[in-house]
């Protein structure tokens, strides 16, 4: 009888997602005598990356999955953005990316969704998009915006959604010259393999409600974050992955280990600039009600030398599990922006990991995309080299 | 300092030859490099529609950084839709350096972040002072830049930066 509730739940917040996106397309039939084809814009964006390391016993990076074999496929994607105006207050943004992972091509739909600007100062948008609990989330695939090749995985992979299915509100208010922003957030989501996992593991998560607050000046952004959802892995396969993780013992190998549980996030950070210097920091914590998964905070500090057409950088960036005997990653990352065009900058980036592992045979969590792995290096080396494009 | 340079020049004639180069490269850097502030020493004017309501007194340079970085799309209290100059124009690099505070590069990523996060587009781009001055004579809600000695009658000044 409960679980018909929570189905019933659900169905009606899809609908309510769903009318609410069909509601601000409603205009569009109003306003189609001012509406044209040549009032859409197109935009994209693109990155050939190319990856090395000096370990090829295991893969490093999630995403990335790269060893001492040159890889210029799996971290190389392309964008399109596509921003239809309906009227001066409503539009629609849809955007698609592609790339490759496993030798699989994908084109998938990071974005589908409709924005209301109610007034001025506040916006509502509804369907599809990335959700915003970090500084870079919102544009972690669009690389030209970043001072690097990739975000910090330490903190970005803390959370492994990159998008979901709901609505959230942002209210732009105007303090003086500064702004205080606020972007409550709700919806739901559906994830495959998550938390670094091989496989086809597939993750509902639900209840998802969190809220972004940012402060930002002329030369300062401020923001902290809060996120609550409840996680369930539906497919048994997580249980052996997560045993050979060391992240649970194979005395509770029981069904249901991942149903319905609780999980938070929580995160803060700061972008300053001080004349050329630029500095970015954020951390992050997950906490969940399960020892499933492993609870997890990271932090990670950047900073740029802004002079002209060059920008060197360096991150430090630091992972630790909170379950049971701690676990924790180090790196250390420099490299080069090189402005080659407007539109373009080259990046050349040397990063070092070192893994520690716990007593228990644990290694650092986002270190290896294979966790079936027999062979975990203490540290790995990783030359990338990366050409950005918008367009 | 420079007498031993001249005089190793006079005694040294392949040295007089690089120094003579050097002197000539330095030269036209310096002309290259004086050339683009002068050419808008005299300031750059915020330009409204005439029949515009903003109070020049209400505007800052801050309340034009903001509506040009799409934060806001009021100035004074005012709606605005904002139009800026082709990127390569010297008027645009020494707008966007010295009032919405960015480098062509920084300007870049950080349009590149609104748009592709879906926040916002930046302003349309015109080709030159007369354009801006036609687009935001015709337009009522237009805020534009051009330089001081290209105003006509047809906008009001609501705000004159000296770079």
């Amino acid at each position: 009888m409960i679980d018909q509730m929570e189905f019933d739940m659900k169905n009606i917040f899809h609908s309510l997602v769903l009318g609410i996106a069909i509601l601000l397309s409603l205009p569009m039939s109003a306003y189609a005598n001012v509406f044209s084809i040549t009032d859409i814009k197109v935009s994209g964006f693109g990155s050939i990356v190319g990856n090395i390391t000096n370990e090829g016993a295991a893969d490093y990076l999630r995403n990335a999955k790269v060893n001492d074999s040159l890889n210029v496929v799996n971290e190389t994607r392309v964008g399109l953005q596509f921003n239809v105006p309906i009227s001066d207050e409503i539009e629609f943004v849809t955007q698609f990316t592609g790339d490759q992972q496993d030798d699989t091509y994908s084109i998938n739909a990071e974005w589908i969704l409709g924005k209301w600007q109610v007034n001025d100062m506040i916006s509502v948008r509804g369907g599809r998009f990335v959700l915003p609990v970090l500084a870079q989330s919102d544009t972690i695939n669009v690389h030209f915006a970043h001072p690097g090749i990739r975000n910090p995985s330490e903190v970005y992979e803390v959370l492994p959604l990159s998008n979901f299915n709901g609505l959230d509100l942002i209210a732009n208010i105007p303090v003086g010259d500064n702004f205080l922003v606020l972007q409550p957030f709700i919806g739901s989501a559906e994830l495959k393999s998550p938390f670094g996992f091989a496989g086809t593991v597939t993750t509902n998560i639900d209840d998802l409600l969190g809220l972004k607050v940012r402060w930002e000046t002329e030369d300062h952004a401020f923001y902290l974050a809060w996120m609550d959802i409840t996680v369930s892995m539906t497919d048994p396969g997580i249980v052996s992955a997560l045993v050979n993780l060391g992240t649970i013992p194979s005395a509770v190998l029981i069904s249901g280990v991942l149903s319905d549980v609780g999980a938070k996030f929580i995160s803060a950070g700061w972008i300053g600039r001080f004349g050329n210097i630029e500095v970015h920091s954020e951390y992050v914590k997950r906490t969940l009600e399960s020892t499933a998964v492993a609870g997890v905070k990271a932090a990670y500090v950047t900073a740029i030398y802004n002079m002209g057409d060059y920008a060197p950088y360096g991150t430090y960036a630091t992972t630790e599990s909170t379950n049971g005997t701690p676990q924790t990653q180090v790196s250390y990352t420099f490299g080069l922006r090189q402005n080659v065009a407007s539109n373009a900058s080259m990046k050349y980036e040397l990063h070092y990991a070192d893994i520690d592992e716990d007593i228990a045979g644990n290694r650092g969590l986002f270190a290896l995309s294979n966790p079936s792995s027999t062979v975990f290096p203490s540290s790995v080396m990783l030359l990338s080299v990366a050409l950005d494009v918008v367009f | 300092m420079n007498k031993v340079q001249i005089r190793s020049s006079i005694l040294i004639p392949a040295w007089g030859l690089k120094l003579k180069a050097l002197v000539t490269v330095s030269t036209l850097m310096s002309i290259l490099l004086f050339t683009i502030p002068t050419a808008y020493a005299e300031s750059i004017s915020m330009v409204v529609n005439s029949a515009s309501s903003i109070e020049k007194s209400s505007v800052t340079a801050k309340g034009v950084r903001n509506v040009f970085l799409g934060k806001t799309k009021k100035l004074g209290g005012v709606p605005v839709s904002p139009v800026a100059q082709v990127k390569t124009r010297a008027i645009t690099v020494i707008f966007n350096e010295n009032v919405v505070k960015k480098t062509e590069s920084q300007a870049r990523a950080y349009w590149s972040r609104m748009v592709f996060s879906g926040k916002a587009s930046p302003p349309p781009e015109l080709d030159d002072d007369q354009s801006v001055l036609l687009h935001v004579g015709e337009n009522s809600s237009a805020i534009g830049y051009v330089k001081s000695s290209a105003v006509n009658d047809t906008v009001k000044v609501v705000l004159e930066i000296s770079m």
